[in-house]
């Protein structure tokens, strides 16, 4: 039966990462740093900090052992329950190795990519959680291509009906038939939506032509506009399921190339503080 | 006009298939209408599309307005046309054939440009997929890890290898190496934030000392180094083998250079009487549980000028042998003292001055101070003449040269003489003839000049304050003063702000000297004053205070920390930087 990836192995990983949080708070409680003054260099911090590398470096791990199936250890399910609740703790764990002290430096950028990379991450659980379901009630059975290939037999029923209605109608059927787009930009895919929808347009189009036809046309402008607005439902269907796609691969455009700039703000971070030690 | 139509079909495999039909009109219409002679069924094609006219010169096509017609490739909108033309339609070819037996004519039509594949030109307008428009997690991948790098790593490596000033200098244009800065830098050192180099000499090496005593140089140790007993201690070799990074940190905005903790301290000074039994130093904890009482540094002998340390709890040792008799309670008194212009009444502010600002208070003399009331006049005829303060054999003197003087400009007869009325001869005090019936303005001189002197420094002007001794070989007229020591610090080994506590506090909420009879009184505070306020280094509830809130570590009268050779494997590192003795910074 399907687990849930938060609920996983009964939180065994939100257990290991509340755990190891709360150690880190402990320490940073009863910590006395020598100067008074908690910052990444002291015992505690540089503990955190390395700590917290480690633990980036194996997350970034993740992107590597997904993609090796027949890699025997833990089960891939586990590595992602694992990566995201150890992703979630590191939040405080690179805080704390902070000790709060933030600038205009490669320290700082270091640690604004790191949460840039979790903040992604969240999203793209939130979607993972949310959208598969949606999806799934979207499509009702269908795929895009199938919704797809609806859509242009659609098209070639309108481009009928229309035949024995008026040129105007004809143009706008055609029209209809041959600007209409599903998706399209990155925006647009993202937005599920288009606000220049050519079957949108015809269908409004139709319908005002409809009010005014002669009365001998009336079946055909009935005929026409209820394939016109199942055309349309369709549309609006297969756009959803783009969407719903996007969503859910469009984090990771931001999650990877943000997780290489932390790996690299990571590695002059840890050279500059060495460098000017 | 009969007309045989016939629409071909281009099979897949090859070979076309022909459907004829027959018509009869006088215009043959083309057009999506059902009614046209030609029905062309294509939304490209308008109702009423274009028609053919039997002329008396021949076949004419005439097209409707809009609508879009071509003869043999030449659009038109009227003309003649003959068999064997092809008459493009919209997406059909319409050609005039040669018309069989029995027909006017033969049209055969195809539709040449069909709509194409709806599917397929859907699926190619439409973008479903990010990853079609060029989006690649492996591309910004690589743009963002090298675009970091190059900003982040190469850059500043570059710019601390072009760079390599030792002088505090005026920056021009970027510092790249600025992006590594990990904090503010202290007030003190702000002016050389700018150029990290000035104490980063060394890639992957920490600050050296030779940075810092390149303008500190001067800083003195916490002991001297070179002594055995010192040099034996455990912790000795931990201390001098620190460095000054081990103890001063930057880059923690003004909060905090200085390595603050009591541990720090108590490492080696909670068992230092052990370690380092001939020091007289106490061992001490925490600031609020096992901090020695005050041992002050009291004179022991004025006389002679010597001090000694007496702990603060002892009441028999604690006296405070000044030389002088000053008692305060007498001068606080609240109903007041006699003052040069009548009863007064005295605070402590009004012998004890505290410059503004100033940790200690000024010290404090007979000079604008005790002389307001107490005046060195020696003879009431004469309140203009004084004793020099502080010179007793000068003061003597000046009482002879006074009288000397007095009795041969005939003072001798001076009817207001007041030792006329006081002269008298007690037995065995005073050997001196009664001096109204002198003649000899030597002698009288003389024996005005003692009685004066014996008055004055005995009672009424210096051995009122004063420690004194009579007797032959004391001065020219037998007297003598024991030098007064008022007490300028008695915890020379602390440090305490007079100004800092004077906002919130009064005098005598720690010193209790409206009590004070005695001028030995120590009137020093007892440690428990201090912790009413101050806790140790990590109290939420009193003032934080650690040792250093007190108390130096880099002592005076110690050896320059710089002359204290670093130990270990930074030695080499040390030399190379101090090989230079590199100058101060802004000078060459």
């Amino acid at each position: 039966m399907h687990q849930s990836i938060l609920v996983f192995r009964g939180f065994r990983y939100l257990k290991w990462a509340a755990a190891i949080v709360a150690l880190a708070l402990l320490l940073y409680w009863i910590h006395e740093p020598d100067y008074g003054v908690p910052n990444g260099g002291t015992w505690l911090g540089y503990a955190l900090g390395g700590f917290g590398a480690f633990l980036i470096l194996w997350l970034m791990w993740f992107g590597i052992r997904k993609r090796r199936y027949g890699a025997g250890g833990a089960p891939v399910e586990d590595w992602l329950s694992a990566h995201i609740y150890l992703g979630l703790a590191l939040i405080i764990i690179g805080t704390l190795h902070t000790g709060f002290q933030f600038g205009w430096n490669v320290h700082t950028l270091a640690y604004v990519l790191m949460l840039l990379v979790i903040l992604s991450g969240v999203f793209g659980l939130f979607v993972y959680m949310r959208v598969p379901e949606l999806m799934t009630n979207n499509r009702r059975g269908m795929t895009l291509v199938q919704m797809m290939h609806e859509i242009s037999d659609l098209d070639a029923e309108c481009r009928e009906a229309a035949l024995t209605l008026g040129d105007e109608i004809n143009q706008i059927v055609l029209s209809a038939a041959q600007n209409t787009r599903i998706g399209g930009g990155v925006i647009r895919q993202l937005s599920g939506d288009d606000p220049d929808c050519a079957t949108r347009d015809a269908n409004r189009a139709v319908r005002h032509l409809a009010d005014n036809a002669p009365p001998g046309q009336a079946e055909g402008f009935r005929a026409l506009l209820g394939l016109l607005a199942r055309k349309e439902e369709l549309l609006a269907r297969a756009r959803r399921d783009v969407r719903y796609k996007s969503l859910l691969d469009i984090w990771l455009y931001v999650h990877v190339p943000l997780s290489f700039a932390l790996l690299g703000a990571l590695i002059a971070h840890i050279v500059a503080v060495y460098f000017y030690w | 006009m009969e007309i045989l139509v016939t629409y071909l079909t281009r099979r897949q495999k090859g070979g076309v298939s022909r459907r004829s039909e027959e018509r009869s009109a006088e215009t043959v219409h083309f057009g999506r209408s059902t009614n046209a002679e030609v029905y062309l069924a294509d939304p490209r094609i308008r109702f009423e599309h274009a028609v053919i006219h039997q002329r008396p010169g021949g076949l004419f096509v005439e097209v409707e307005k809009l609508s879009d017609v071509r003869v043999n490739g030449q659009p038109t909108r009227s003309r003649p046309v003959v068999i064997g033309d092809v008459i493009g339609i919209g997406p059909f070819d319409v050609t005039l054939a040669e018309p069989p037996e029995g027909k006017d004519l033969a049209i055969e039509v195809e539709l040449v440009r069909p709509l194409g594949d709806d599917y397929a030109q859907l699926a190619k307008r439409s973008t479903v997929r990010l990853v079609d428009h060029g989006l690649s997690r492996r591309l910004w991948s690589w743009f963002g890890i090298l675009i970091v790098l190059a900003m982040f790593l190469v850059m500043p490596v570059l710019f601390y290898s072009q760079h390599t000033e030792t002088t505090a200098e005026k920056t021009v244009g970027a510092r790249f190496d600025s992006v590594w800065d990990s904090g503010p830098i202290s007030t003190p050192h702000r002016f050389i934030s700018d150029q990290c180099n000035l104490c980063h000499q060394k890639p992957f090496v920490q600050v050296l000392d030779g940075a810092c005593l390149s303008c500190h140089a001067p800083i003195t140790n916490h002991f001297d180094v070179v002594k055995a007993e010192i040099a034996s201690i455990p912790q000795f070799k931990d201390l001098t083998a620190n460095t000054c990074n081990g103890c001063h940190r930057e880059h923690n905005g003004d909060q905090a250079i200085t390595i603050n903790k009591e541990s720090f301290c108590t490492d080696c000074h909670s068992e230092i009487e052990k370690n380092l039994p001939g020091a007289n130093i106490k061992n001490v904890g925490k600031f609020d549980q096992k901090h020695p009482e005050f041992r002050p540094n009291i004179v022991s002998d004025a006389a002679t000028r010597t001090f000694r340390r007496v702990t603060r709890d002892d009441p028999a040792a604690l006296v405070e042998n000044s030389g002088l008799k000053f008692p305060h309670e007498l001068h606080l008194k609240k109903e007041g003292i006699r003052g040069p212009k009548g009863k007064e009444t005295l605070d402590c502010n009004g012998c004890h001055q505290l410059p503004k600002g100033a940790a200690s208070f000024d010290p404090i003399g007979m000079e604008g101070t005790c002389e307001r009331c107490h005046q060195l006049v020696f003879d009431p005829r004469r309140p203009d003449r004084t004793l020099p303060h502080g010179q007793a054999d000068n003061a003597q003197m000046l009482i002879r040269e006074f009288y000397s003087d007095y009795g041969l400009r005939g003072g001798m007869n001076d009817a207001q003489d007041p030792a006329q009325e006081t002269d008298r001869r007690r037995p065995g005090e005073n050997t001196a003839i009664p001096s109204q019936r002198q003649t000899d303005p030597r002698a009288w001189a003389d024996q005005q000049a003692q009685r004066v002197a014996d008055q004055s420094f005995g009672k009424t002007m210096c051995g009122k304050c004063h420690e004194v001794s009579s007797g032959p070989g004391n001065g020219p007229l037998n007297w003598a003063v024991v030098p007064a020591i008022v007490n300028k610090n008695w915890l020379p080994r602390g440090r305490f702000d007079h100004s800092a506590h004077s906002d919130m506090l009064k005098c005598d909420s720690c010193h209790a000297a409206e009590n004070s009879k005695k001028a030995t009184d120590v009137l020093l505070p007892k440690i428990a004053v201090c912790q009413n306020c101050h806790g140790g280094e990590s109290a939420s509830n009193k003032v934080p205070s650690t040792c250093i809130t007190c108390h130096d570590f880099h002592l005076p009268g110690t050896p320059r920390m710089g002359e204290v050779k670093a130990h270990g494997n930074r030695q080499a590192d040390e030399a190379a930087v101090l090989q230079g003795d590199m100058p101060l910074p802004g000078k060459n």
